[in-house]
């Protein structure tokens, strides 16, 4: 995926610090990596939290081409980058001519896909208990690792975990609070310790449950 | 090399829940997809089509299977393994354009419920957003992100609500200043904008020189480090080019030209800031007048008693709040605020304790589309009031 004609056409270049695109910005091209990595951060709070660290071969901003939404994260070039990026109009015959990169953003799909419906699933619960509980069960399943873990230690905060449920974080930190008094979880500033997964486990059953009609 | 498989019918080809890294493609017989739908209330149940491929998705993404794979007749299957079905897919762009079609609909489809879940975020509301991320950066020192931020502002608003306080903005920035203390808040200022312009009274813009070179002037003789106004996060209006009459108007500059007969719209541009200013009787004076007005204005009429109402809520004058909210409920059953003076009302009624009343307007408002993050937080007030009886 070097093609020199490609990169003529299609390439960019970013040097180290610059910004790629801002959170909340419109835009319509996403973009392939070629050397150099990006980061992928949001304003969160005032505060600038780290989403992800992206390399060579990897996507972003690939949802531009499917809605017409603004940005949900910055991108910035942390070396020296280049970057292919395509947008509708090109994006069929690049994809033609470049099969890894059809491929690829099919498995980027699938993934979105699968968090976005469990995103979904989280928020259509309609009590606190059991969001809260089915968003660590959702991180669990995103570490395969943790999955047939009993104790596992989340590298998450209070408003990580009310970002994905969808409430306040006066809510998760009042449910969570509770937790840790009981000793289900113990609470620190940078991580949540969640002793017997599988006790969510069971609360978000019972409800699904008792909602299946 | 994908090999065949034969199922027998009753047999199943995986189960959801299953970690399995195969993708099928249906040859002969009959395969059924069951899955659960999101909402977990109902099980779809899917036969796939011959030549059809499935378990693609999770074996891609490499998470559960989503669906039971259930046979119901005698079955062939050709089965890939990943590492195959990714060589295939490489030589069979085309058919991978298709999925690729089809996955993002769905992808489309789920986050469009997830916004309508979290409330939708509006292009206007997006466009705010991006100022604040540059007003982070700015704050944070990271002038360059900031000046980005506030130039794809200009670039894709350039006629948008907060276009004068982005342009101060992002000119502080380039003198390097510190960042400005007395801005007003950006809700208040976005939201007083927003109903300006749609009531034509626009704040000036950028190509109207004449008022920018005051604005400018505003801008220097007012030392950056006065101490805010009392009210700096109500909106401070001293250094907001003054409202310049109709946009459509030739001079731009005929606000100081004495008053003549003031239209509807500028009685109600004047009640907002008045209202902004915290003068509550002279804003309820030109919301009446505007009121008055405004009878062929169904739109205006409605916002009139709509601030009507919440001005009186602030001069803590409930009764008459309560008539202007229920005017505006019985003259506009359908507005575009109706569910927000339903709010407002059920509010006052939980104020006065009265929870049965209140509960029943949360729930009326929790029932009007869209299903947005209102409607929900409507829903829970009334079922938390309810619990309370």
């Amino acid at each position: 995926m070097t093609g020199g004609g490609l990169f003529n056409k299609f390439g960019k270049q970013y040097n180290t610090g610059e910004i790629i695109f801002c959170e909340f910005e419109p835009g319509n091209s996403f973009y392939l990596i070629q050397t150099g990595r990006v980061k992928i951060s949001k304003v969160v709070k005032d505060k600038e939290k780290t989403m992800d660290i992206l390399s060579v071969g990897d996507i972003f901003g690939e949802m531009a081409i499917l809605e017409e939404q603004p940005r949900s994260a910055t991108a910035t070039a942390i070396e020296p980058v280049t970057v292919l990026h395509f947008d509708r109009d090109n994006f069929v015959s690049m994809m033609m001519s470049q099969p890894q990169l059809a491929f690829k953003l099919l498995v980027v799909f699938s993934k979105r896909i699968y968090d976005a419906k469990r995103r979904l699933m989280i928020l259509l619960l309609d009590d606190i208990q059991s969001k809260i509980s089915d968003v660590f069960l959702m991180l669990a399943e995103k570490e395969p690792t943790y999955a047939h873990m009993r104790e596992v230690s989340f590298p998450v905060t209070m408003d990580d975990v009310a970002n994905w449920a969808g409430t306040s974080v006066d809510q998760v930190s009042e449910q969570l609070n509770h937790w840790a008094k009981v000793g289900k979880v113990e609470l620190y500033s940078d991580r949540i310790f969640v002793r017997n997964l599988s006790d969510f486990k069971r609360i978000v059953a019972q409800k699904r449950k008792t909602e299946k009609r | 090399m994908p090999i065949t498989r034969n199922y027998s019918a009753g047999s199943i080809v995986y189960f959801a829940g299953d970690v399995g890294e195969d993708v099928y493609v249906m040859q002969k017989g009959r395969i059924s997809l069951i899955s659960t739908s999101l909402d977990q209330k109902d099980d779809i149940k899917e036969d796939v089509r011959k030549g059809e491929f499935f378990g693609v998705k999770s074996a891609l993404g490499r998470y559960p299977r989503e669906e039971t794979a259930q046979v119901l007749a005698d079955s062939q299957v050709l089965v890939f393994k990943l590492a195959e079905f990714e060589q295939f897919g490489q030589k069979n762009t085309r058919i991978v354009l298709q999925m690729l079609k089809v996955f993002s609909s769905q992808l489309r489809r789920v986050h469009k419920a997830v916004r309508e879940f979290l409330g939708e975020h509006g292009a206007s509301e997006a466009s705010m957003e991006l100022v604040r991320v540059g007003e982070y950066y700015y704050k944070a020192g990271k002038t360059d992100y900031a000046l980005y931020a506030f130039g794809a502002y200009q670039k894709n608003f350039p006629a948008g609500p907060l276009t004068e306080r982005v342009r101060r903005l992002a000119q502080s920035v380039k003198e390097g200043a510190a960042f400005p203390i007395d801005l007003p808040d950006i809700t208040e200022e976005m939201q007083r904008n927003e109903v300006a312009q749609r009531t034509g009274q626009m704040m000036n813009r950028g190509e109207q020189q004449p008022v920018d070179d005051y604005a400018d002037h505003a801008d220097i003789e007012m030392p950056s480090d006065a101490p805010p106004p009392l009210d700096a996060d109500m909106g401070d209006f001293g250094d907001l080019p003054p409202p310049a009459g109709d946009f459509d108007l030739p001079m731009p500059d005929d606000f100081d030209m004495g008053t003549p007969a003031k239209t509807p719209a500028q009685h109600y541009s004047e009640g907002l800031s008045a209202f902004a200013n915290h003068q509550f009787d002279e804003a309820l004076s030109a919301y009446q007048q505007a009121l008055d007005g405004a009878a062929s204005d169904p739109a205006l009429h409605e916002k009139c008693l709509f601030e009507l109402g919440r001005t009186y809520v602030k001069k803590a004058n409930a009764k008459s709040a309560v008539e202007k909210f229920s005017e505006l409920l019985r003259t506009h059953t359908q507005g575009s605020l109706t569910r927000k003076a339903m709010i407002q009302l059920a509010e006052i009624y939980e104020r006065a304790r009265d929870n049965a009343r209140a509960a029943s307007l949360y729930e009326k408002a929790s029932r009007i589309p869209p299903q947005d993050k209102e409607a929900n937080i409507a829903l829970q007030k009334a079922n938390q009031l309810k619990g309370q009886k």
